[in-house]
């Protein structure tokens, strides 16, 4: 040990720096036997994993960021087990934060997927949500009475459908007439109004039950 | 080397395979290319499985005059035999440079693909 009485068992420190420094091809192992399995033990006792090899991967890059760059160790500030032990420690960080954004970004996924209907925002959110004639259905059934237009009747269910061709709801809106660049905006509008009307009924609907 | 910390280091070497800086990049190529297991890479270069683990941690060797006093080193720390060890090392050092040529050639040829033009200097186009 640095600056005191070295125990047997104890890494040679002083040594195992001075033979990386010098670029010795064997220190590199002689620092992964005196060094690995007391970081992996220290980071396994300290923290609870749910995956235990984060913490062989924690200490490995620790060793492995102290071989690419032993100059920024500094005997004088410490020992080099403790050096190698707040590495290894903020390694083991980081792939924890690491795993817990993926985590996060896989339950976010996860959420989107099996959620049928936003709950959030219903109005704007359902008609974000409503891409498929599945969900428009699901939404009537949740928004409760039909509608009263036959018309609004007939293109919602075009909808439901999954149609998607703009003169099948022409033809039902009376509009086969007009030029095609009217047609289709005439028939995203009357889309977007059914839309908006389910959803607010669905929101009234939730908010009565 | 305790028997826990000798698994322990092991699955680090394992994983280290894949670190052309370490020893253990070349053994790994090495045992691929002879199709053998670790047990008779390890006696083939005349050492144990403690010693196999130890040479795979070790620095790969730098190129030139100090190659021999790397692999010396190395062999020594794991009590391998050192000729043995320099044959096996050299050998994975020509498979990954053929590796790594041959990797090139691929890139070449797509970007000579990517570069032509659809259609240009294409054999059987221009008749005849």
């Amino acid at each position: 040990m640095v600056g005191g009485t070295a125990r047997t068992d104890e890494p040679d420190e002083r040594a195992i720096h001075t033979r990386l420094l010098r670029r010795d091809a064997a220190a590199t192992a002689v620092a992964f036997e005196a060094f690995y399995p007391s970081l992996v033990a220290r980071l396994r006792r300290r923290h609870r994993l749910d995956d235990p090899q984060l913490a062989e991967v924690a200490a490995e890059q620790a060793l492995l960021d102290y071989f690419e760059h032993p100059t920024k160790f500094d005997s004088a500030k410490g020992t080099l087990a403790g050096y190698l032990a707040m590495a290894a420690e903020r390694d083991l960080l980081n792939l924890l934060d690491r795993e817990r954004r993926r985590h996060a970004r896989v339950v976010s996924i996860e959420d989107v997927a099996l959620t049928d209907l936003p709950r959030n925002n219903p109005v704007e959110e359902a008609i974000d949500g409503m891409t498929t004639g599945e969900r428009l259905a699901d939404l009537r059934a949740q928004a409760g009475a039909g509608l009263r237009d036959p018309v609004d009747e007939r293109v919602l269910r075009l909808m439901e459908e999954g149609v998607r061709a703009t003169a099948a709801y022409a033809a039902v809106l009376g509009i086969g007439h007009l030029p095609i660049d009217e047609q289709r905006r005439i028939v995203k509008q009357a889309k977007d109004r059914l839309k908006k009307r389910l959803g607010r009924r669905r929101a009234a609907a939730a908010s009565t039950r | 080397m305790r028997p826990d910390d000798r698994a322990l280091l092991g699955r680090a070497a394992a994983r280290l395979a894949g670190n052309p800086a370490f020893l253990a990049h070349l053994l790994a190529l090495y045992r691929a290319h002879r199709g053998i297991d670790d047990a008779a890479l390890a006696d083939e270069l005349g050492c144990d499985g403690e010693g196999l683990v130890r040479l795979a941690l070790c620095r790969a060797p730098r190129r030139g005059t100090d190659f021999r006093t790397d692999l010396a080193s190395a062999a020594a720390h794991a009590g391998a035999d050192l000729t043995r060890l320099t044959s096996a090392v050299r050998r994975a050092q020509s498979i990954a440079t053929l590796r790594g040529a041959a990797g090139a050639n691929l890139l070449l040829a797509a970007r000579d693909r990517d570069d032509r033009e659809p259609g240009a200097d294409r054999t059987g186009d221009h008749g005849g």
